[in-house]
């Protein structure tokens, strides 16, 4: 079993809400599925330290700098829910803790 | 006494035509939203691109900081929530920066650059009051991080690095680095300990505005740091700091949290990028002539130290400069660049080579300055309207209306008028004091509203005043 | 009412060209169709639009053989203007503002889209119940579930609504499905397809491929979908085939290779046999068929749960409310709004996932489990590139079992993953892979799993169009027509 208290961590780092009724399965179901990938622990690579990202064979793929087709700024808005003029508007962040 | 211990991170954006993972255009615009397309806005469903001229230019600057080069390298995310990015991650190298190891020479001592790599730059938000605002233009936009090592013991030493750093990328012609546009920005870590003893707690002071800037925040650090650790001992927390260039204190932001979590992986939407030994040599061989080699250059032609300095902090005049620097008087010519050309340039936010001043017409203007057929106050005319009109320089001189007086005797009496009006001067003249003729001088150019030859007037001055 | 669309492919090319029939009455039928229909298979369709296109067509020349014919996209394949919700409540408003590049060539190729199948939510699941939208059901047994998470596609198939849909496959999520419907899926290779325009939960491992009644009909579609694409760098330089090329070539010669772990007990014992049964026919018509050892592949389900997930973690933190998409009503800060949307927004088996994966990607965790899956990955991957230098293709069953019933595995965490014990290791290797149906089990299907090399996706067309003619099972679960 997990504690809540891992289970508020996981939550949190995938910003997710968890409602009190939700500790108890999240708890055992989370503990189920991280009981199982350890498993990848224990598997013997032989030695192996080389990495697989992706099945694709390509390399040095680029595209060249040139300009294509860009939005309507009416097309940029158009899903999003909370605009003002042609920005989208999110709950002021500070701006102090603006990341790079 | 405590010594100060100073590391660098600079973000330097690169002026490609295109975005790095998407085609949409690279430019800056008050017009919100314009330069945007769905891979930018991180919309369902789109994938990475990646620029190929992004690569080239990250790896111009990690050779011109003789930097090692990771010939093998792959993207990384860096996963944040952030509403200012779309995609809840960066693509980042943090595996494989393009460059590292490398080092910037600043005079007396070198400063180590621990790594250089390429990554994307985030939306601009603007903060209102009711609420933070995205402008999608500037995400996507191609960034390199370059990082110090800790290797700075002064605000001096960070000043030269910073200053030397700018001007190597500005001479690859890879970016604007210009601080206060937000092309460049330098976020500087500062700690203090007593030499021999491990480095102490590391303050960060994050986005400072201006290169002298960091200097200052750096000296108002050493001063806050060294009190806390004479009454204290040490430093409890790492902290984030800016710096208010009001009072050029530092203000705490927040007290930094035990190692931000990114869950960095391997990106796998782009694939592995081999960099050749060809194509570092060609980079290599490539490398433009930086700012030292012009330096020794001018000096040796006897530009001042001050114009010497303005030229080299800005590439257009440079590059301009050398374009014309052996058709004309060098001194005369930078003396124009920096004066009124300059002025020109900065009133109306241009490069040299946006206006219609040339090589030509510029150094027809200087070499008839050269030869006193034009003088110094028709020049202020004159540039202004070669700088926006263009032309020749005697279509200048005609628009303008700048006629020279070159009738002798018309000239002859304007000085003779001069002269009756000063006679103390001829006094001071004839008792061998020859700033007398300066003066006088000056009240024939008056008189004459700048319209005689000065050379022409000169040489009758002379000749006259023996008379009286 | 016509029955249009219970003819081949071929057939209704025929009667095109011919003016037999125009493409309008193609559409109506699988709109009355689809409408006829309580499986749920559908999560939006695009009645009015197809239509109108069909009836633009009629002034078109004739230029290729799926001219005309009616497909079902899963749902989580954007189309320009056509509502896409990958199932999710947190999309169930999405109106995308581009085509994804297969959606480009189906409009090239004047294919109809009539609607966008059900699935489960991001296409995380095996039985399609998670689906925002309720859950389909099993066109041969009601009571029982599709599989997943291409459910509507393989279901609407199987039910024989649309002879082609398209489904999306990260770890079985074409080949399940269609063994469990009774029909044939391909996974094609990773990069053969683009993959631009695919909402994406695994980028490594999802593929986009058709489902179809049978092996040329799902060939003559791969031909439409493939190919290199500038927009996605992960996509093949590798040239496109013909990839009817081969069907009907005799298969005497080919070498096929079955791992033990495909045949082990953990297989229901009536699904081996029906394997073995098949392998019996290919021995006699000449083919190879040897029992191999892998070791690596027994390690699929912690290897998918890393690495799927972990990406998926990333892939899924765009949904934010911020753009686009579902946002909670109330929130005092940035991470309210976050925090909320997401957990009204998501459903369980997804927000379960997006847990496991920012876990394993946290701190010290990245190096301890997700970069020994990508170590583990490439063993795997090595294994099978070594297995198919001797052999031409691998066999095997493509599930543990028959479709089960609906509502029998919803609180376990796990068994969702253990329906693609077989299936996962082919995305980790990238290899492409059908499902084929030869035979029943109390009345479903049972899926063989046919995996081929590299881009050499017409082999195991060839191959399944065999085994498909010597079988000659009436697939369809309308009984006799």
């Amino acid at each position: 079993m997990l504690s809540k208290n891992e289970v508020d961590h996981v939550a949190d780092l995938a910003r997710l809400h968890v409602d009190e009724a939700e500790y108890e399965l999240y708890e055992k179901q989370l503990y189920d599925i991280l009981s199982e990938i350890k498993k990848i622990e224990d598997v013997d690579v032989e030695g192996e330290t080389e990495i697989m990202i992706s099945p694709s064979t390509n390399k040095n793929t680029y595209s060249n700098d040139s300009i294509g087709p860009m939005l309507s700024t009416s097309d940029v808005l158009k899903n999003a829910k909370h605009t003002n003029g042609d920005f989208i508007v999110v709950p002021r962040v500070v701006a102090d803790s603006e990341e790079i | 006494m405590y010594e100060v211990v100073v590391g660098i991170e600079v973000h330097v954006e690169l002026k490609s035509n295109s975005k790095v993972f998407s085609h949409s255009q690279n430019e800056y615009s008050n017009e919100p939203n314009i330069y945007v397309n769905e891979i930018d806005l991180g919309m369902p469903g789109v994938l990475p691109v990646l620029n190929k001229k992004v690569i080239e230019m990250a790896l111009q600057a990690s050779l011109a900081l003789n930097c090692k080069i990771n010939k093998v390298m792959h993207f990384d995310r860096k996963n944040y929530f952030y509403p200012d990015l779309p995609k809840g991650y960066q693509i980042t190298e943090q595996d494989t920066p393009i460059g590292y190891d490398g080092y910037i020479d600043i005079g007396d001592k070198k400063i180590g650059i621990e790594r250089l790599h390429i990554e994307e730059d985030t939306c601009k938000s603007i903060h209102g009051k009711t609420g933070t605002m995205l402008n999608a233009n500037r995400a996507g936009v191609p960034l390199i991080e370059i990082v110090s090592k800790p290797d700075m013991r002064s605000p001096e030493d960070a000043v030269a690095y910073l200053t030397k750093l700018r001007e190597i990328l500005l001479y690859l012609g890879i970016s604007d680095v210009k601080i206060e546009e937000g092309s460049m920005r330098c976020d500087c870590n500062v700690s203090l300990h007593k030499p021999g003893t491990p480095f102490g707690t590391k303050i960060e002071i994050k986005n400072i505005g201006s290169i002298n800037n960091v200097g200052e925040a750096i000296k108002y650090e050493i001063k806050r740091q060294s009190e806390i650790l004479d009454r204290e001992g040490f430093i409890k927390h790492e902290e984030t700091r800016r710096l208010d260039d009001k009072t050029m204190t530092t203000i705490l932001m927040r007290v930094k949290e035990t190692g931000n979590d990114y869950r960095y992986f391997p990106e796998p939407d782009i694939p592995y990028v081999e960099i050749s030994d060809d194509w570092i040599n060609e980079v290599k061989a490539n490398m433009p002539v930086f700012a030292d080699e012009l330096k020794e250059k001018y000096e040796a032609l006897g530009i001042n130290s001050n114009n010497l300095k303005t030229i080299i902090s800005r590439l257009d005049l440079v590059e301009f400069l050398e374009s014309v620097i052996d058709s004309c008087d060098p001194i005369i010519a930078s003396n124009l660049l920096t004066g009124d050309i300059l002025s020109y340039l900065n009133k109306n936010y241009v490069s040299i080579n946006k206006i219609k001043l040339n090589s030509d017409n510029f150094v027809e203007l200087v070499n008839n300055i050269k030869e006193d057929k034009v003088s110094s106050k028709q020049a202020k005319e004159i540039i202004p309207y070669l700088c926006e009109n263009g032309g020749t320089l005697a279509d200048a001189i005609s628009k303008l209306g700048i006629e020279e007086i070159n009738d002798i005797s018309a000239i002859k009496d304007i000085i003779k008028k001069v002269l009756d009006s000063n006679p103390e001067s001829i006094k001071d003249f004839k008792e061998g004091k020859d700033r007398a003729i300066k003066y006088l001088m000056g009240q024939v150019m008056k008189e004459s509203k700048g319209k005689v030859n000065p050379k022409t007037a000169n040489d009758l001055l002379m000749s006259l005043i023996r008379e009286y | 009412m016509t029955k249009y669309l219970d003819l081949s492919i071929k057939e209704i090319n025929e009667l095109l060209k011919d003016k037999k029939i125009k493409p309008i009455d193609l559409v109506n039928e699988a709109f009355e169709r689809i409408e006829a229909s309580d499986l749920n298979a559908f999560i939006t369709l695009n009645k009015e639009e197809a239509i109108k296109e069909a009836l633009e067509l009629e002034n078109k020349e004739i230029d290729n053989i799926l001219f005309g014919i009616p497909v079902a996209i899963k749902d989580n394949i954007v189309t320009k203007g056509l509502r896409t919700t990958a199932a999710s409540h947190i999309l169930d408003d999405f109106n995308p503002i581009y085509d994804a590049e297969v959606i480009k060539k189906i409009k090239d190729k004047h294919m109809i889209i009539v609607g966008k199948t059900n699935m489960d939510e991001f296409a995380m699941g095996s039985t399609g119940e998670t689906s925002y939208f309720g859950n389909t059901l099993n066109p041969w047994d009601k009571k029982m579930v599709p599989g997943g998470s291409s459910s509507g596609s393989a279901a609407s198939v199987g039910a024989r609504l649309v002879p082609i849909a398209l489904g999306t496959d990260t770890g079985g999520s074409i080949r399940q499905p269609s063994s469990f419907c009774g029909v044939v899926g391909l996974k094609p290779t990773y990069g053969r397809v683009s993959r631009y325009g695919l909402i994406a939960f695994a980028s490594s491992l999802d593929q986009i491929g058709p489902i179809t009644r049978n092996v040329y009909e799902n060939a003559l579609m791969l031909n439409v979908i493939a190919g290199q694409d500038d927009k996605d760098m992960t996509s093949s330089y590798e040239e496109v085939k013909d990839y009817t090329c081969l069907i009907g070539e005799d298969v005497k010669g080919m070498k096929i290779a079955i791992p033990k772990f495909y045949m082990s007990e953990t297989i229901d014992k009536e699904v081996r046999d029906k394997v073995e049964n098949v392998t019996k026919i290919l021995k006699d018509k000449g083919c190879t068929v040897d029992y191999v050892d892998m070791k690596y592949v027994s390690s699929a389900i912690p290897l998918y749960q890393v690495i799927a997930l972990g990406e998926a973690s990333s892939n899924l933190a765009r949904y934010d409310g911020v753009r686009y998409g579902y946002v909670t009503k109330d929130f005092k800060d940035i991470n309210e709004l976050y925090k909320m949307t997401r957990y009204e927004g998501f459903g369980r088996e997804v927000k379960r996932r997006l847990m496991i994966g920012s876990y394993i990607l946290s701190g010290k965790n990245a190096d301890k489990y997700y970069r020994k899956a990508l170590i583990v990955r490439k063993k795997l991957t090595d294994e099978f590139k070594s297995i198919l230098s001797k052999y031409d293709l691998i066999i095997g069953p493509t599930n543990t079992n028959v479709a089960y019933p609906i509502g029998t595995k919803l609180d376990d965490a796990l068994k969702s993953f253990y329906d693609d014990l077989l299936t996962i290791p082919v995305n980790m290797a990238g290899l492409p892979a059908m499902s084929l149906p030869i035979g029943f089990k109390n009345g479903l299907p049972v899926g063989m799993h046919i995996i081929g090399n590299y881009f050499s996706e017409e082999e195991i067309y060839k191959l399944g169009s065999f085994v498909e003619k010597e079988l000659n099972l009436n697939l369809d679960p309308r009984g006799d027509k």
